[in-house]
């Protein structure tokens, strides 16, 4: 008896085990899709494409770019402020004296941005041309538009770092390591020149990697190929090549300055390829918080705004100075200067520190307030011109809706004007293109020149793309990158001309040993 | 079916067969009826004193003259075993007796008490792991929340933070130290059995005993998840014709036991004055506030626990309630909680099959506090007014960079939880024949929690947003059967040798599933979170949710033989699969072994009368962990993740959602243990030592990974190595033990050095992981903290700072030597893990009288004085108020991390006392036992740390945060302040 319920036992145990459920471990997911079964359907794969697009946002809204673009450069700084508020371990000092190392968090952060996009871009590209379901000319628009991405991101590295990875598969492990630049740009080249007929035509296109965006990189990689120390033949020749292409695609310059910044700025017809922002998104890395870097606190209460402020970035004293103030409607369009009056109440706006919000152009370091034996010291919390070029709606919260262009058609006017200037010919149209520009800006043709040279093209360059992330780039190129506009700091850069590249990211250096470090930062 | 499963069924058959084969040399010897009488030392009846048959569910108690008649299987070779809460546990082999009369005797350790070891019991005397056993006599007094807050300091190399003082957050364990990088949960909790528990389902007045599973050889029956240890919580049960009725109630009053040292009006008045600013701007309101006594109050809790228990000779059963209304001294902190627990157990055929039911239910409503409070009431200035004259709210300083009136948050916002947790476990066991029993356990939980959290649009947290609402559900289900066979029996001469054996089976599913809506910009307030709908922004992402469920599946053995309590070995066994794990590593195998040897008992130590007990353990094994793990991260998914624009419209893009790794697998922590345990004259010093010696490996943590190729920078993967090494010892005496007066005191004492010892592997490199967010202003992204090999986790990694010069600014030493000061010049500055952490209980006993107290503390350990830094600094005046210290008016630099902040943070606290009375009720007939008690905890903290507290919790943030556990020692500049408690209760039994 008891001997036939022990083997009972063990029959129902036997049994129990050998039904399969008993040791399945398979996962069943409920709330992603694994990836053998993604990509089925045209709608799936557009979402594949977003994400390359979404990858660009970064470049902007990150904050990475804006201070080894604009801040390296000669365009805004973000002192520390009195309390200590950024100072941040340094990094914004680092960047605007060209102290920078491999460990400077926003030069990591650049690298993870650019390099971790170049990844997206690869894995996308792998699942949309693996494709069957797309018809063969949605493929090569698609598979053109993902690369497109991918080589401005490419660009990007190769213009902040020099020699970088040149990593184009997806399924390829093993580890880069640093192609030389001229590789680089030359890969650059071909690669868009392969994708440009294949990309999409301007209209009905805003927000896509279209063809006249295509040219203007180009542009820019032949007007920059010789301050990059690479070979390229007829580089100018070809600027105005490719400017010429753009120029015929029926972009116009928007008679209105700031119809290229406005919430409504996807209007622009001057817009060659814009990073569409939306005021509804909430992911971190989505989201366009401009007015958080730039704004004071208070200002909110001036603008009549609800968002929760970090008073940060400023604009440098001695580049605000380029402007006509009276006449140039550029300047008013791009700096919020001034005392602040609370909207409702007309009050005059104090700051926690007992003083005036009066945003002033100078920024002044607070005597005996410096860090380490440098010139580096606080200033006060109102000090310095804010962005307001990209205007801030009344319903503002976390999110600006406003779009980002990264490319617009002035930028391609003056490029050309640029290289025309620089090969020594035809000035009569160089001098016409920047007049164009300059008779938007004040209105009238009063300010036009007769001629130009490089420096006004500087200037107007200066000028028109206050804030877009051009400063560095264009002081590399003009030859100034070692001064900055802050004069009045004492804080004098380095005269290093290694500093003209930036450091390789240490934490990239971590974790892949194949990466070799620039010269002078070993 | 693949050929895994059919060895793993025929080595089930085998171990069955094998198990058939011990059973039939058991001669069916006849059954008989045993009686006797239970004394102590002194000769006094023992009333009440369990007798059972072992490795049966039979069982009887004593009478109130110590008499007890038990019917015994088998006259020859049961062993009857006699346990009373006090006295040593005896065993008694019936041999034929028909009478046994036995003496029991007092001690310090029992070592013959039955202590939970996993999926069974084990004498002290036959343990051969690391296991300490905490009973109910030694818990903590005072107001206790969980068994963590009856355990706090109580066993040696277990460590029990208690972070801020809010009553809604349960405390952090960590056994013999930090044991891994990702998402350390500490030890796993097991409550009667059911792995895998929350410690606040169970109600303090409900847990008899608690045992900590220390070491890899008592763990690795709980394998894969064994590795941060494993605490067994024993729930009371009834006890067979006994029946009572229990009220335990207390009162307790949370007073504030230190604050900020702000300064006052006056003081901010001069300090001002000194450097010369106008304050007139602010100064207007002829007020003089302490923002932190506005915050704060004093909070009255109360407990009441009611339990009914019996039975009759084949069945018993357990009902309580306990109501827990706790409030904390931040005006807007509180949890309630209702428990309920149900148990019953009913034996038929002959007292051979037996039922257990349990069921659960736990309700609380907890009220948390935003910590952004605590940051307004150290920034408030005192010279603004709580309320206006017309008494209406402050406002004044709402539009300031972290200002704001906190008062007017805490009445207007709030952040409430309303948790359900119900679970039911039935089981039935068999006893197939003497020594073999089967069992059969089910179990079924669910917990439920409905967030809802409200920020007023007329306050500083919410004005930004024009008023925000968020309402979250979550479900989190889990299913769990266990399939157990048991034998215990044993033979020979005397029955010298004696056989424990256990095989079981476990299949667990977990599914969590949750609801997110966050909506903004309310035109009416009234509402709050119980319209979202009334909320005019709702954006993308602000909807959302999910579900995920893994399994874990098992096998699992374990062996024990003992030779005349000299000889001891445990083998066990445990074959783990997780869903979680990569496709490439499903399944994992977790052994160990241990060994002890009884040196008191060898016939050469029978003259050595001051020895009582002396034995030596060893053990070694292998546990694993999967904590870090979340379900499907060795996938490749697609998820929805923001916006792209396409022809005029924003729409859900798609993306990656991880760099996949089908190799991923649980981490190995491997143990080898060593102790001895000693009982000298006349077991009135007791105690144990032990050496141990952790290797973890295949560490789980996101290692950073180059992108390209991966598409993420860090992956989920197995690759570091870490160790723990350290020494215990506890020691346990009883000074005094006489009838009047008895004073017993415990000592118990850890050390434990951690070290990281391998970050790269031939796959992924890690050099240094910089961590730690000290989060002050102006150092967004500065870290406080190294993750390196050859440190510990805690380590702190900053400019070192060697004073503050003539001209009031930091020293930063240059180490680099560049004549720049960059972050290249930070270096390691202590850390924040202590060198020694400590207990110290003493209980008195006089006439009706009982007391105690209890100390406890760590050495060695450093903790960076957060708001020292974030508020200690004379440049946030004028309209900062800051907090008083003695550099402050000298310093003339902004604050920065550096080690200028970093303090020892050694502590001894004044955990508990206690003193109770216990009133004479042998002549209330009704009334069993009265006793009515006061205690007070954290009376006193003496430390050299210049903080809120010395101790802080050690997980900052979020616990799903990657990084959590491993910046441990920083005080947060947001923190509550902790209580000060007094409890008044009584002890009632009818």
């Amino acid at each position: 008896m008891k001997t036939n319920i022990f083997y009972n036992i063990i029959a129902v145990a036997s049994i129990f085990l050998a039904v399969s459920a008993c040791t399945n471990l398979d996962e069943d997911v409920y709330d992603k899709i694994p990836a053998d079964s993604f990509g089925s359907s045209e709608t799936e794969i557009n979402a594949l494409v977003g994400t390359a697009y979404k990858t660009m946002k970064n470049y902007f809204a990150d904050g990475n770019f804006m201070a080894l673009d604009d801040m390296a450069g000669s365009c805004t700084v973000t002192p520390t402020r009195k309390g200590g508020d950024w100072y941040d371990g340094g990094q914004y000092r680092e960047i605007y004296m060209h102290t920078y190392t491999p460990q400077t968090s926003c030069i990591k952060g650049a690298w993870g941005n650019a390099s971790s996009a170049i990844g997206t871009c690869n894995a996308n590209l792998a699942v949309v041309e693996k494709s069957t379901i797309l018809s063969a000319s949605d493929k090569t628009q698609k598979t053109a538009e993902i690369r497109a991405v991918r080589a401005f991101w490419l660009y990007k590295m190769m213009d902040e770092w020099g020699d970088v990875p040149l990593v184009t598969d997806y399924s390829d492990q093993t580890l880069p390591s640093r192609h030389p630049r001229q590789e680089v740009f030359d890969w650059l080249i071909s690669e868009i020149n392969s994708i440009l007929p294949n990309l999409p035509d301007r209209d009905g296109s805003y927000g896509k990697f279209t063809k006249g965006a295509g040219y203007t990189l180009l542009s820019v990689l032949y007007l920059n190929a010789d301050a990059w120390g690479l070979k390229c033949d007829h580089p100018y020749q070809k600027v105005i090549e490719c400017c010429d292409k753009v120029i015929n695609m029926g972009y116009v310059l928007e008679p209105d300055y700031a119809t290229n910044f406005s919430a409504n700025n996807e209007n622009s017809n001057e817009a060659i390829f814009a990073i569409p922002f939306s005021n509804t998104d909430t992911d971190k890395d989505n989201r366009c918080q401009l007015m958080n870097r730039t704004l004071h606190y208070k200002d909110k209460y001036a603008l009549g705004i609800s968002a929760s402020t970090w008073n940060g970035v400023c604009t440098q004293p001695d580049y605000v100075r380029l402007y006509d103030q009276e006449n140039d409607v550029r300047f008013k369009d791009t700096f919020l200067i001034g005392q602040m009056y609370d909207i409702t109440t007309g009050a005059e706006i104090i700051t926690d520190h007992g003083r005036p919000l009066n945003h002033t152009i100078d920024v002044s370091m607070i005597e005996g307030t410096e860090y380490d034996g440098t010139a580096w010291g606080a200033v006060n919390q109102e000090d310095g011109a804010r962005c307001i070029k990209w205007p801030f709606e009344n319903d503002l919260v976390d999110a600006m809706g406003n779009d980002f262009h990264l490319f617009r058609y002035a930028e391609v006017l003056l490029m050309k004007a640029e290289a025309l200037v620089r090969m020594g010919q035809d000035n009569a149209t160089a001098t016409q293109l920047v007049n164009t520009i300059r008779k938007r800006a004040f209105g009238n043709s009063n300010h036009n020149y007769s001629s130009v040279g490089l420096p006004e093209i500087q200037l107007e360059r200066r000028l028109e793309f206050a804030w877009e992330l051009k400063s560095r780039q264009d002081d590399i190129r003009f030859g100034c990158y070692e001064k900055g506009m802050w004069s009045a700091s004492r804080c004098d850069r380095s005269t290093d001309s290694y500093r003209r590249l930036f450091p390789v990211s240490q934490d990239a250096i971590n974790t892949n040993q194949n990466l070799s470090q620039n010269d002078g930062y070993k | 079916m693949n050929i895994k499963r059919i060895s793993l069924v025929k080595s089930f058959k085998a171990f069955a067969f094998s198990a058939l084969i011990l059973c039939a040399s058991v001669a069916y010897a006849q059954q008989g009826i045993v009686k006797g009488k239970v004394i102590d030392d002194e000769g006094i009846p023992i009333a009440g004193a369990s007798v059972i048959q072992k490795g049966t569910t039979k069982g009887t108690y004593t009478n109130v003259d110590g008499d007890y008649e038990i019917t015994v299987n088998n006259m020859k070779s049961s062993i009857l075993q006699f346990t009373f809460v006090g006295f040593n546990t005896i065993d008694e082999t019936v041999n034929g007796r028909t009478s046994i009369n036995v003496t029991m005797n007092q001690s310090v350790i029992n070592l013959g008490e039955a202590v939970a070891v996993g999926y069974g019991t084990q004498t002290r005397r036959e343990i051969t792991g690391s296991i300490a056993n905490v009973s109910e006599e030694n818990f903590n007094k005072g107001v206790t929340r969980d068994a963590a807050d009856l355990l706090q300091g109580k066993v040696a190399g277990l460590q029990i933070t208690t972070g801020s003082g809010d009553v809604t957050r349960g405390a952090q364990i960590r056994l013999r130290g930090t044991s891994t990088l990702q998402n350390d949960q500490g030890p796993m909790i097991v409550i009667d059995g059911v792995p895998g528990g929350d410690m606040s389902t169970v109600s303090p007045t409900d847990i008899a005993s608690i045992s900590v599973l220390k070491d890899a050889s008592s763990a690795a029956i709980y394998g894969s998840r064994a590795a941060g240890g494993v605490i067994l919580i024993t729930t009371k049960r009834g006890s067979g014709s006994n029946t009572q009725v229990s009220y335990n109630g207390y009162v307790t009053m949370d007073k504030v036991a230190n604050k900020p040292d702000m300064m006052n009006a006056a003081e901010w008045r001069a300090a001002n004055k000194e450097l010369g600013n106008d304050v007139s701007a602010y100064d207007s309101y002829k007020a003089d506030t302490d923002w932190f006594d506005e915050v704060l109050r004093t909070g009255v809790s109360q407990n009441h626990s009611i339990s009914l228990s019996g039975g009759t000779g084949h069945s018993n059963y357990r009902a309580s309630y306990t109501y827990l209304d706790r409030k904390g001294i931040a005006r807007d902190n509180y949890m309630k909680r209702h428990s309920f627990r149900f148990q019953v157990q009913q034996r038929a055929l002959k007292d051979k099959l037996r039922f257990g039911l349990t069921a659960s239910g736990n309700l609380s409503d907890n009220s948390r506090p935003n910590a952004t409070d605590y940051i307004l009431a150290y920034n408030m200035l005192p010279v603004y007014p709580v309320y206006n004259e017309d008494g209406s709210y402050f406002t004044g300083a709402n539009h300031n960079y972290d200002q704001g009136n906190p008062v007017q948050d805490q009445d207007q916002n709030y952040r409430k939880s309303s948790m359900s947790y119900f679970y039911g476990q039935g089981d039935i066991q068999y006893d197939i024949v003497d020594g073999l029993n089967a069992k059969i356990s089910l179990y079924k939980s669910r917990f439920m929690n409905d967030y809802r959290a409200w920020e007023d649009s007329r306050n500083v947290i919410g004005q930004g947003n024009n008023g925000a609402a968020t309402r979250r559900n979550m479900k989190w289900d889990r299913d769990l059967m266990e399939i157990t066979l048991n034998y215990d029996n044993s033979f020979g001469n005397e029955s010298q040798h004696k056989v424990e054996g256990l095989a079981g089976y476990s299949w667990e599913s977990n599914t969590y599933g949750s609801q997110y809506a966050y909506a903004t910009n309310f035109a009416v307030t009234s509402m709050g979170a119980d319209n979202i709908q009334a909320g005019n922004t709702l954006k993308i992402g602000n909807v959302t949710s999910d579900r995920n469920n893994y399994k874990l599946i098992s096998f699992y053995a374990r062996g024990h033989y003992t030779f005349r309590d000299r000889y001891m070995i445990t083998a066990m066994v445990r074959r783990d699969g997780s869903s979680k794990f990569g496709k490439n590593h499903k399944w994992g195998w977790f052994p160990s072994v241990s060994a002890a040897w009884g040196i008191s008992q060898e016939p050469f130590m029978s003259n050595v009368k001051w020895v009582n007990d002396l034995k030596l353990r060893v053990g070694y094994g292998i546990i694993g962990n999967q904590d870090g793990l979340r379900p499907y991260k060795s996938l490749e998914l697609y998820e929805p993740y923001g916006t792209y624009y396409n022809n005029g419209v924003q729409s859900t893009s798609f993306r990656i959602s991880q760099n996949a790794n089908p190799d991923l697998k649980w981490e190995e922590t491997a143990t080898f243990n060593v102790g001895l345990d000693f009982q000298f004259l006349n077991n009135r010093i007791g105690g144990t030592i032990e050496y141990y010696s952790k290797k973890t490996s295949d560490m789980l943590y996101n290692y950073s990974v180059p992108t390209p190729t991966y598409v993420y920078s860090t992956i989920a993967a197995n690759v570091g190595d870490m160790t723990n090494k350290g020494i215990e010892l506890l020691l346990n005496v009883d000074v005094i033990r006489n009838k009047m007066f008895s004073w017993n005191t415990s000592v118990n004492l850890a050390h434990n050095k951690n070290e990281i010892t391998r970050l790269s592997n031939d796959v992924y490199k890690t050099e240094r992981v910089y961590v730690g967010d000290p989060w002050i202003r102006g150092a967004s992204g500065v870290t406080s903290h190294i993750v390196e090999v050859g440190h510990p986790v805690g380590q702190f990694f900053m400019l070192k700072c060697d004073g503050i010069d003539e001209n009031g600014k930091f020293i930063i030493e240059d180490i680099k030597k560049d004549g720049q000061i960059t972050d290249d010049d930070r270096t390691y500055c202590g850390s924040a893990q202590p060198k020694l952490t400590f207990g110290w209980n003493n209980t008195f006993n006089w006439r009706n009288w009982d007391a105690s107290f209890f100390l406890r503390g760590t050495i060695g350990n450093k903790i960076l004085n957060n708001p020292k830094a974030a508020y200690g600094n004379n440049t946030y005046i004028a309209g900062c108020n800051v907090m008083k210290n003695a550099s402050l008016m000298k310093l003339r630099e902004n604050s920065r991390v550096c080690s200028y902040y970093l303090e020892d943070a050694s502590f001894v606290r004044l955990d508990n006392a206690s003193i109770g009375y216990t009133f004479n009720t042998d002549k209330i007939e009704w009334l069993k036992k009265a006793r009515v008690y006061l205690a007070v905890q954290n009376l006193f903290v003496i430390t050299g740390y210049s903080g809120l507290d010395p101790e802080v919790e050690i997980n900052r943030g979020e616990p799903s945060d990657n990084n959590a556990g491993l910046s441990p020692g920083i005080e947060p500049r947001n923190y509550m302040p902790k209580a000060r408690s007094f409890t008044f209760g009584v002890n009632l039994a009818f």
